[in-house]
């Protein structure tokens, strides 16, 4: 069947045919792919037949459906304390078109890191997860995602949730390896001061393809968002990010930004992107900045001239830039285990 | 000493996509350890020669030979030139951003050896060749050339000569935008180059300031393309004082 996702909130006239994308033979979900973690203390889990957080997501309800017809049980981490431990979530698809359900929820005051990190023990298959949050009033939810799949690996990544006054949501997501990736994240910032701040970077190479829609969803008097996307695409790779600040009437004083910075590396790679600020509001600030680099001939010329070969190059060029996002995951094991993936 | 090094015969090439042709038949001999100078006017064609014996893609090699210790090097790759042993100090260095100095050298030690450098080991390396050249420590950590000022980019690229440590560089307008201090520190750390490695040089300048300490074995002067005279140390003054003149047609 053919699916739907990744629709931006307002469709526009300039990107007629980016407005969404439609994924060709996506096959129909099966079971849970298996999950190992231990739960922090101050962590409590929960499993529900349905999810239980009503909100919005990245990808869409087409996405949301086909999910909820694979009827996995949705694991739920809930907590109320400020826990300092991270909740490591290890996933391993092993090829069958599997999904995942997940709902994090952080009580007021409360804080929480979750890590997914999602491989593959299969060169090839379909696997998809959808993950939901509520944050509570001065609470914060980091999420970080390492994605290291099989090179003929498609993944369907869906994330959304809400936000209590002064919730803030931190997503680091590392897309290292895969070949059709489809992201997506909806942040209900419908609260004062409710924040999200969200780093992604990437490396494609041979036909990958990627594909982003992000929306934050504004408001919230003085809520907040800060997109940073950063990567670097090689040979045939695609990518396509989709990034809207929704300033809706009512969120005086919000702030928006959304940056991207991406490195091309050969003349036949496709980079698109799609910035949107919809503005109902007078005051309120939103931005948008690219930087595209590329490596020309007298760069390469250069590296080259120190005894570097053109591979080395690229590789050293891609590790920068995924380290450059990487150093700012605070907790070191995690640092350390994505240094290792990229030494590999 | 007259171990053959290079060897550069009616060597001509052009600009890859206009085909107009740059060098018309130079000819170069140069053993190991040995100090060459390159005078020439500006747009005689000293950078492009430097740049065509370094492989650079942008040049065609149309006619003529280049052995580099005894190998014929005109069809091999820019990187594997440098393995050899060949390197180039650019007039004018360029920006890579994202990659940090030393990040950019311990990686280009790595691939000319083959084997990783102990962090630690490589660290204190670094910082005291740095110190040799008068730079601050925290160049280290920024972007390679980024925002760098041109004497500092030109120190930057003797820095990667000591590291690198090959058998023959070609130091092309080192000392051109140098205040006097930077002349001088960048003089010692050609020395130290000497002194420690052993290597050739062909040294393309416009002054003698950065002669002073080095016994020059043999001055060549490049006119459009073509090296019209060779000489000994004594050409560099007779030059600074009458002009490239008597050299052009
Ligand atoms: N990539 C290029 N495309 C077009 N012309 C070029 C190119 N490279 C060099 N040239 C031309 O070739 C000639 C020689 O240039 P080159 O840079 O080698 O001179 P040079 O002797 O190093 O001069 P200077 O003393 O000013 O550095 C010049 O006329 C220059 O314009
Ligand atoms: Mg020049």
């Amino acid at each position: 069947m053919d699916v739907k996702v990744n629709q931006i909130p307002a469709l526009t006239w300039n990107w007629l045919r980016m407005n969404e994308l439609t994924v060709k033979e996506v096959k129909a979900l099966q079971g849970e792919s298996s999950v190992s973690y231990s739960t922090p203390a101050g962590i409590v889990e929960k499993s529900n037949q349905d999810f239980t957080i009503d909100t919005k997501t990245g990808m869409g309800e087409n996405m949301e459906k086909l999910l909820k017809e694979s009827a996995v049980l949705v694991h739920s981490f809930e907590t109320s304390d400020k826990v300092q431990e991270v909740l490591k979530l290890d996933y391993k698809f092993d090829g069958n078109a599997t999904a995942n359900a997940v709902e994090l929820k952080v009580a007021d005051n409360a804080e929480m890191t979750v890590f997914m990190d999602f491989r593959s023990e299969e060169e090839a298959g379909d696997a998809a997860i959808e993950t939901r949050y509520e944050i509570g009033e001065n609470a914060h939810l980091t999420l970080i995602q390492v994605q290291y799949l099989g090179d003929k690996f498609r993944f369907y990544n869906n994330i959304g949730g809400e936000h209590a006054e002064n919730g803030k949501f931190t997503l680091i997501q590392l897309v290292l390896k895969g070949d059709q990736s489809y992201y997506g994240n909806y942040s209900g910032l419908h609260a004062k001061k409710s924040e999200l701040e969200t780093k992604i970077a990437y490396m494609l190479k041979d036909e990958n393809f990627l594909d982003m829609n992000y929306d934050a969803d504004h408001t919230g008097k003085k809520s907040l968002c800060d997109i940073q996307v950063s990567g670097v695409l090689r040979n045939q790779s695609r990518k396509l990010f989709r990034g809207t600040i929704d300033f809706h009437r009512g969120c005086a004083g919000a702030v928006g930004a959304e940056m991207e910075d991406v490195l091309l590396m050969d003349e036949s790679v496709r980079n698109q992107t799609i910035p949107i600020i919809l503005c109902d509001e007078e005051d309120v600030s939103g931005t948008h900045g690219a930087s595209i680099g590329r490596l020309d001939e007298g760069m390469m010329f250069y590296m080259q001239s120190r005894g570097i070969k053109e591979e080395a190059i690229y590789e050293m060029m891609a590790k920068a830039k995924i380290e450059a996002i990487a150093n700012q995951i605070p907790q070191e094991e995690i640092r350390e285990e994505v240094r290792q993936l990229l030494e590999k | 000493m007259s171990d053959k090094l290079l060897e550069v015969k009616g060597l001509t090439a052009c600009v890859d996509e206009e085909e107009k042709e740059i060098l018309h038949g130079v000819d170069l001999t140069i053993n190991a350890g040995e100090t060459h100078v390159i005078m020439g006017p500006n747009g005689a064609g000293k950078s492009t020669l430097g740049s065509t014996l370094m492989g650079d893609p942008r040049y065609k090699i149309t006619g003529g030979s280049i052995e580099f210790q005894g190998e014929d090097i005109t069809k091999l790759s820019t990187d594997k030139i440098a393995k050899m042993g060949m390197f180039l100090s650019f007039q004018n260095p360029i920006e890579v951003p994202g990659i940090t100095l030393a990040n950019f050298i311990k990686t280009a030690i790595e691939n000319k050896t083959g084997e990783r450098l102990r962090f630690w080991d490589f660290k204190k390396q670094l910082s005291e060749t740095m110190k040799i050249l008068n730079m601050d420590e925290s160049y280290a950590d920024r972007d390679l050339n980024v925002g760098f000022s041109g004497g500092e980019k030109k120190k930057a690229e003797i820095l990667q000569l000591l590291m690198l440590k090959p058998s023959f560089a070609i130091l092309d307008e080192t000392d051109s935008g140098l205040d006097v201090d930077a002349v001088r520190t960048v003089s010692q750390g050609i020395e130290e180059y000497k002194k420690t490695v052993g290597g050739a040089l062909m040294i393309i300048t416009h002054s003698t300031r950065i002669l002073e300490a080095l016994d020059v074995d043999a001055t060549h002067v490049l006119v459009d393309g073509k090296i019209v005279a060779n000489g000994d140390a004594s050409y560099i003054d007779e030059i600074n004082e009458n002009g490239f003149e008597k050299f052009l047609k």
